[in-house]
């Protein structure tokens, strides 16, 4: 699956789920963003990889890190 | 920022017993599992949590170190691996993403990991409830066009037509050089 067609994929589960944009980062019942795809770069008029907004989200980076390979010292 | 509680069982002794603040403060704590809002478990909880081990082999044989170095058959083949945010600040936000979870293993993108799920206050618009927010590992598959036919109900009839196909191919010119005639 390519990127652009996981898009897709995430934009339609938001819509099948009846999100309403009302204000722009305003509330929301679910919001999905792609964060990281492999090691992609990917700059495009629908999508950025890696996400732009990361570096300045805890509540991306906090859940993002417990992915981190952390090779057990013992 | 609030830990609700985990989702991943393999995700508990890869981290540190305790995440340093980063923020100075705002309000992060972590809280229990019994604290959870939700009394039951969360279907996402569930969601089997494949060890790194798995990744690394996976990552070693189908990407051989780089997509560069890998063929293009080879690329298509492996299983790639993204990581999606999933957000919400509206009605039960842990069922909203858990749905949203089930959605995605629903359309063939396989959940292999999830975080834990925090709660969070809002950024950018302040004037809005707490977020739950996660990130989930997924490997999106797509599968073929082929692949697709045959899971239709109506494979048999398609796979039907295929002999019909195949001699078109004869008249081909890469078939007529091919043909013993010409040697």
């Amino acid at each position: 699956m390519e990127p652009l067609a996981l898009l897709d994929e995430l934009q339609d589960i938001e819509n099948s789920m009846g999100r309403k944009k009302v204000i722009e980062k305003g509330p929301r019942n679910i919001d999905l963003d792609i964060l990281l795809y492999e090691d992609y770069v990917i700059k495009h008029e629908r999508l950025g990889v890696p996400h732009i907004g990361i570096a300045e989200r805890e509540f991306v980076l906090r859940p993002l890190a417990e992915y981190i390979y952390c090779p057990s010292q013992a | 920022m609030k830990k609700l509680f985990l989702m991943a069982a393999s995700s508990a002794p890869r981290r540190a017993p305790k995440q340093p603040s980063v923020s100075g403060g705002n309000g992060f704590h972590s809280v229990s599992r019994a604290a959870s809002p939700t009394p039951k478990r969360s279907p996402l909880s569930r969601v089997p949590a494949t060890p790194w081990s798995h990744v690394a082999s996976e990552k070693d044989t189908a990407s051989g170190g780089g997509m560069g170095s890998t063929t293009k058959a080879a690329a298509a083949k492996a299983p790639k691996t993204a990581y999606v945010a999933l957000g919400s600040n509206m009605g039960d936000r842990i069922a909203m993403i858990e749905h949203a979870c089930n959605e995605l293993s629903s359309r063939g993108i396989k959940v292999k990991r999830t975080s834990s799920l925090w709660e969070t206050k809002p950024m950018y618009v302040l004037d809005q409830g707490n977020f739950v927010n996660g990130v989930c590992e997924v490997s999106p598959q797509f599968f073929s066009i082929l692949y697709q036919i045959l899971l239709t109900p109506f494979h048999h009839v398609l796979t039907s037509l295929l002999p019909h196909l195949v001699p078109l191919t004869v008249y081909s010119p890469v078939s007529n050089i091919e043909s013993p005639d010409n040697f």
